[in-house]
């Protein structure tokens, strides 16, 4: 009996028991999570290694980019179910669905053959749909939305993995790709499972207004999306690369990215805003795996490990960061950021909740800042390319939206975690989130402390999946900074391009705290707000924090100001999404038009129509 | 197309050198008067005793010019405890407890490029949270003690606060002064005190 | 029943309601429920409130002390974030309690000096004048073209600050502080010439008190207008400065006064028909936007004008004695330069009985509160300078 079917059946204990005993499933689901992610980090160590499990055509593996994924998305996974033990402990079908859905998350990952993999995702979607849908009360049409524009990125894969199928002759994923379009198509199908623009709404509207549990939503932002770039990098690193693929994906990635960060800084509801934030940053992923695939076309190796280093950092930092930044939204089950007044935590929650905040604002040096210098310092590289001119117009066109929206995130954040900790009334502790938010937090400030680690073990393993045959480990020491405390950069010819070292940025944080501390530390003054002089009467909304963007951009945005009976309210739209409910209405007219004019109902017309299809398949049959 | 720079550079320095040189200039009655004949003078608001002019009181009306005259020092202005700290730069917050206008045009006048004293080092700000010294103008309202209060509070120490102007320190012409409300470190007599005795005043009391 | 459209102001005594008409010498009895039918009226209270309500819209502070204003206002911003729906106006917290019924003329006339420091010389002329056509004083023809080019002097003092201000709001702030020196240098000259830089205890009840050297001033006063047209041009070739002040706060409102409601094209001026300009060929500046951008055409037009004033009247033809001609019972006023200030007093045995003033700023404090609707909350300190409005006129003068 192979090892491997244990890392198989380890998600089905909780799911076992989860109609029966919820909460103890959550247990369950802590321990084998967390085991998962044991086995993961000991693998990647290389204390530990899986063969293959080949059963007929199917089969399951634990090697190269599974692993480093299924280390991510178990991490994320714990943060799921801590919260969970929190959040609505008793409903017996959450329990059920969350296990399932992290169930089908491990399984894709592990699964090695395309229609397994495919099962898989497509559970995965059905155990989203659920999730979204699972409470009866809320309005029907979300979870269809959800679940049609799932299908999708379904049928994508599905056509994509068919072609690949005629193209290499395997069903096993990892085989070589030479052609471009089926690659495109098999990206395109996981690309619109992130849900990046112009499909962000169809994606995370449901889940921000279904009702979706929070523990949902941590599912779906951190872990699925998650799954749904180690799609697109499996099938990357295996196929031709291709310039136009490449340029194509950088561009789509900075859209995704600007735009994510403009509708994340004036979303007023809890869930939308870090939804948001998760179409930009898997705007980010995309724009380098873009870049991943165009330097594999020019060939040059030390370059594309460190891309490649560098989506798995900010993978890592994403799914960790954004899990506790949904944490934060369970603080109270009002949705609007500006009326809500949350459970009191405590000062260690609220300064996990910081840390989560500041990381996905991209600041060193937390994990999303650490991933955000690898996604510049990529585009920095791929601008001051003189051989390779198109891919570096299109990186300093594209870097300069990303660094657009990256600043965008700032003050997102900081909004963000201002107005949901800020205001607090006591509820009598009934959703204790301190755990969970503690735990996350002290999750992501690990990545800044282990960095070195993590950057060692995952430069190990691009290396194997580089198939490089000397490891290229991007750590170095400079001057104070001894080894391994120093992460560099290669440019595309000379050795080193830049560097940083979150360690020396956290030291220097830290010595000139205590050193203002102890220097003026007795001496605090506090004093009152300054109001003109007078009382505080009415304080700033969160609406009013992000409403001079929504003047400024008022095009983007379609914001317009309307006076109904005398009270005023300013409206903002998705553009996307009023495109798409267009595009549905002229669909639905063409569709009842053609509708009455061809099926109306008379048997000959049918008959006519039966006739008419079956020549026109002996046509293309006999060609 | 205008070129600022060059237009303004045209110019040349328009800048007193004051208070290292003498004042080029000053608004004559805002100078506290001085005798020059033995008639009775008439003083509508009783500055005037046998000892000299009151400048808590005297509001600059001119109607003594029978037995008086401008004395054009720059004296009129008093002392009372000098911030030797505040020397090298000296944050001033404007409060308008009821002025006609004048004392906050004359004050805000200091900064134009006649008078520049931000070469001396002092600027005007925006919140007392910033300021050194308040200056207080006008004569005293009900509704604008407690923000004067609060604002006198709201200054990091050591900090000043300057009674500015005739209705300040006596009420003028038109009701009841301040002096008795708050204690100022500097009071800057005039109606409105002219710009060469308020950057004076500015600079005795960080005993420059 | 009056005409409601000429009252230009409402007040209690003694229990008892009043309103003024422009055109009327005297105080009418009055109820709260006719003037309540003029939209205005609630601004001769001082209550310049529009309340709106809506989804995130919460009361945005601004003032009584802060900086960025010159004077203690306070301002309650109905705003849901940067752009005004509305704006409640609280100009009580510097609240001034001016006593002058039953002072003697010439302390009320230091007293009138002082509800506008900056437009002394004005209230201080409105006040002599009058006392001086009710108690039918004749002045000489001198002091009459005193009077008025130290009115216009003070006119251009004012309208510079304006624009400067005007400028500094607008980041233009090499011609602010270019501005800023002008006004200084006009002062500077005005002392010299007449002892105060603010013209207090020039005027009095008769003629003036003390010998003004007008030579000196208009010498100044010409090299300033020059330079400060200069200035002006300079100014207009900047896009960044038009588009700044071009379509904010916007006032077309009938009710307002002086350069604000000529910036909205209407034809009125005090002057046109004040029997003190007689024999001065005088025709008011108008332009139609009502912006900003108009209101500083205003002022930079009038500076001009005033200055063709000044030089009509420092070759005066005739001489001597005479008395000031006044519109038969038309209630005493000038133009200031925010607009034009209405009196209606009376005197009993050298002093004064009762007194009512009606400063421009009391009406187009209304409409600035209106007019800056839809704009944004950085628009607030020029949109206010550009007014003219200044809170010490809304002073209780009683």
């Amino acid at each position: 009996m192979n090892s491997i079917i244990f890392l198989f059946v380890l998600p089905l204990i909780p799911l076992a028991i989860s109609f029966t005993f919820p909460k103890l499933s959550y247990y369950l689901g802590v321990i084998s999570t967390a085991t998962l992610a044991a086995i993961s980090l000991v693998d990647l160590s290389g204390y530990l290694s899986f063969s293959t499990l080949t059963f007929h055509y199917f089969s399951i593996g634990f090697q190269g980019l599974s692993v480093i994924f299924e280390f991510i998305v178990a991490v994320t996974e714990i943060v799921v179910y801590v919260f969970s033990i929190y959040y609505m402990p008793e409903d017996r079908r959450l329990a059920f669905f969350i296990s399932i859905a992290v169930f089908t998350v491990n399984s894709v990952i592990i699964s090695r053959n395309v229609i397994l993999f495919l099962m898989f995702w497509e559970s995965m979607s059905i155990s989203g749909y659920l999730l979204i849908g699972y409470k009866n009360r809320i309005k029907s049409y979300p979870p269809f939305v959800f679940f049609a524009f799932g299908e999708l990125s379904t049928v994508f894969l599905t056509v994509g993995f068919a072609a690949y199928f005629f193209a290499t002759g395997s069903l096993q994923i990892g085989a070589f790709v030479s052609n471009p379009y089926i690659t495109l198509i098999i990206l395109l199908g996981f690309i619109f499972k992130m849900g990046i623009v112009p499909l962000q709404m169809v994606e995370w509207l449901p889940i921000a207004h279904g009702n979706a549990p929070t523990s949902g939503s941590i599912l779906f932002s951190a872990s699925m999306t998650t799954v749904a770039l180690y799609g697109m990098l499996v099938f990357a690193t295996s196929s031709a690369p291709d310039i136009i693929l490449g340029v194509l994906l950088i561009v789509f990635g900075s859209f995704s990215l600007l735009f994510g960060s403009i509708f994340a800084v004036s979303s007023e509801n809890s869930k939308m805003l870090p939804a948001y934030s998760t179409v930009e940053n898997s705007g980010a992923m995309i724009m380098m795996v873009g870049l991943f695939i165009s330097w594999r076309l020019y060939d040059n190796l030390p370059l594309y490990s460190f891309i490649l280093l560098g989506i798995l950092i900010y993978a890592t930092a994403h799914a960790w960061s954004k899990s506790t930044a949904f944490v934060i939204s369970g603080i109270s089950l009002d949705p609007d950021i500006n009326s809500r007044r949350g459970v009191r935590i405590g000062k260690f929650s609220k300064f996990s909740a910081a840390v989560a905040a500041i990381s996905l604002m991209g600041l060193l040096p937390l994990g999303g800042g650490i991933g955000e210098w690898f996604l510049l310092e990529s585009l920095f590289i791929s601008a001051s390319s003189n051989q390779h001119v198109l891919l570096a117009v299109v990186a300093i066109l594209s870097g300069s939206l990303a660094s657009l929206g990256a600043g965008i995130s700032i003050p997102t954040f900081t909004k963000y975690f201002s107005f949901m900790t800020g205001k607090s009334v006591d509820e009598g502790g009934k959703r204790r989130i301190g755990v969970p938010l503690s735990i996350g937090g002290t999750i992501v400030l690990g990545i800044s402390l282990f960095i070195p680690f993590l950057v060692y073990v995952y430069s190990v393993s691009v290396s194997q999946i580089t198939l490089n045959k000397h490891s290229l480990i991007f750590l170095s020491s400079l001057k104070g900074i001894p080894y391994p405390f120093l992460i560099y950069s290669v440019s595309q010819t000379t050795a080193t391009f830049g560097f940083i070292s979150p360690l020396f940025i956290m030291m220097f944080i830290a010595t000139a705290a205590l050193a203002t501390f102890s220097i003026g530390g007795r001496q605090r003054r506090s004093i009152p707000v300054w109001n003109g002089g007078i009382d505080q009467e009415d304080e700033m909304s969160s609406f009013a924090y992000a409403n001079v963007l929504r003047i400024i951009l008022s095009k983007v945005y379609l914001s317009r100001e309307e006076k109904t009976g005398g009270e005023y309210h300013e409206r903002t739209f998705d553009i996307f999404w009023i495109m798409i409910v267009d595009f549905a209405l002229i669909i639905r007219k063409f569709s009842s038009r053609f509708g009455k004019v061809v099926m109306n109902g008379s048997i000959n017309r049918y008959i006519a129509y039966i006739i008419v299809a079956f020549l026109s398949v002996l046509i293309i049959v006999s060609f | 197309m205008k070129l600022w720079p060059l237009e303004s550079a045209k110019k040349g320095i328009l800048t007193t050198g004051f208070p290292k040189k003498k004042n080029e200039t000053i608004s004559p009655w805002s100078t506290l008067p001085v005798r020059v004949n033995d008639e009775e003078a008439y003083c509508p608001v009783d500055a005037i005793s046998d000892a000299g002019v009151d400048i808590n009181r005297c509001i600059s009306c001119g109607l003594c010019d029978n037995a008086m005259k401008p004395s054009l020092e720059t004296g009129n202005y008093g002392v009372l405890r000098k911030e030797p700290a505040l020397k090298k730069s000296f944050k001033i917050f404007l409060i308008d407890s009821g002025t006609c206008g004048a004392c906050n045009t004359e004050m805000m006048s200091i900064a134009n490029p006649y008078y520049d004293v931000s070469r001396l080092g002092i600027f005007f700000t925006n919140t007392p949270k910033q300021a050194d010294a308040v200056a207080i103008m006008g004569v005293y309202t009900e509704k604008m003690e407690p923000v004067i209060r609060r604002a006198i509070e709201a200054m990091s120490k050591p900090s000043v606060v300057i009674l500015f102007g005739a209705c300040a320190l006596s009420g003028g012409i038109i009701g009841t002064g301040l002096k008795g409300k708050f204690n100022p470190d500097l009071i800057i007599g005039g109606c409105p005190p002219d710009p060469f005795i308020i950057i004076e005043a500015l600079e005795k009391v960080r005993g420059r | 029943m009056m005409a409601l459209d000429t009252v230009s102001g409402y007040f209690t005594r003694d229990g008892r309601s009043y309103c003024i008409i422009d055109s009327d010498r005297e105080f009418k009895e009055c109820t709260d429920d006719i003037i309540g039918t003029l939209d205005y009226s609630e601004s001769f209270r001082r209550i310049y409130s529009h309340p709106v309500s809506g989804e995130n819209v919460f009361k945005f502070n601004y003032g009584p002390s802060t900086g960025g204003m010159i004077e203690t206002l306070d301002l309650k911003i109905y705003t849901y974030g940067e752009r005004i729906l509305s704006l409640d106006v609280l100009p009580g917290y510097k609240q001034r309690q001016i006593r002058i019924a039953g002072e003697s003329k010439d302390l009320a006339l230091l007293r009138i000096e002082r509800l506008n420091g900056f437009h002394s010389f004005s209230y201080s002329t409105l006040f002599s004048s009058a006392v001086e056509r009710m108690l039918e004083i004749p002045v000489s023809q001198e002091v009459r073209y005193a009077r008025i080019i130290l009115l216009e002097i003070e006119r251009i003092t004012s309208h510079i600050f304006k624009t400067a201000r005007l400028c500094e709001s607008a980041s233009q702030n090499i011609a602010s502080y270019a501005l800023m020196g002008l006004r200084e240098r006009l002062m500077r000259a005005i002392a010299e010439g007449t002892g105060h830089r603010y013209l207090f205890g020039v005027n009095k009840i008769g003629g003036l008190r003390r010998k003004i050297d007008l030579d000196r001033i208009v010498k100044v006063a010409r090299g300033v207008v020059k330079e400060y047209v200069n200035i002006r041009n300079g100014l207009f070739v900047s896009r960044i400065f038009i588009d700044r002040i071009e379509n904010t706060c916007r006032a077309e409102y009938s009710f307002a006064r002086g350069p604000v409601l000529r910036a909205a094209g209407i034809r009125y001026d005090f002057r046109m028909h004040d029997p003190y300009y007689s024999g001065i060929d005088f025709t008011p500046v108008t332009q139609n936007g009502g912006d900003s951008l108009s209101r500083f055409l205003v002022f930079s037009e009038e500076v001009e004008r005033s200055m063709e004033i000044i030089e009509k009247c420092m070759t005066p033809g005739e001489r001597g004695n005479f008395l000031i001609p006044s519109h038969e019972n038309e209630a005493y006023g000038i133009e200031t330069p925010s607009g034009d200030a209405r009196m209606v007093f009376s005197i009993n045995n050298d002093h004064i009985g009762h007194i009512y003033l009606r400063t421009p700023s009391i009406l187009n404090l209304e409409a600035f509160a209106r007019g800056i609707r839809g704009n944004v909350k950085t628009d607030i300190p020029f949109a206010l300078e550009s007014f003219g409005i200044w809170v010490s006129e809304l002073g209780d003068v009683a």
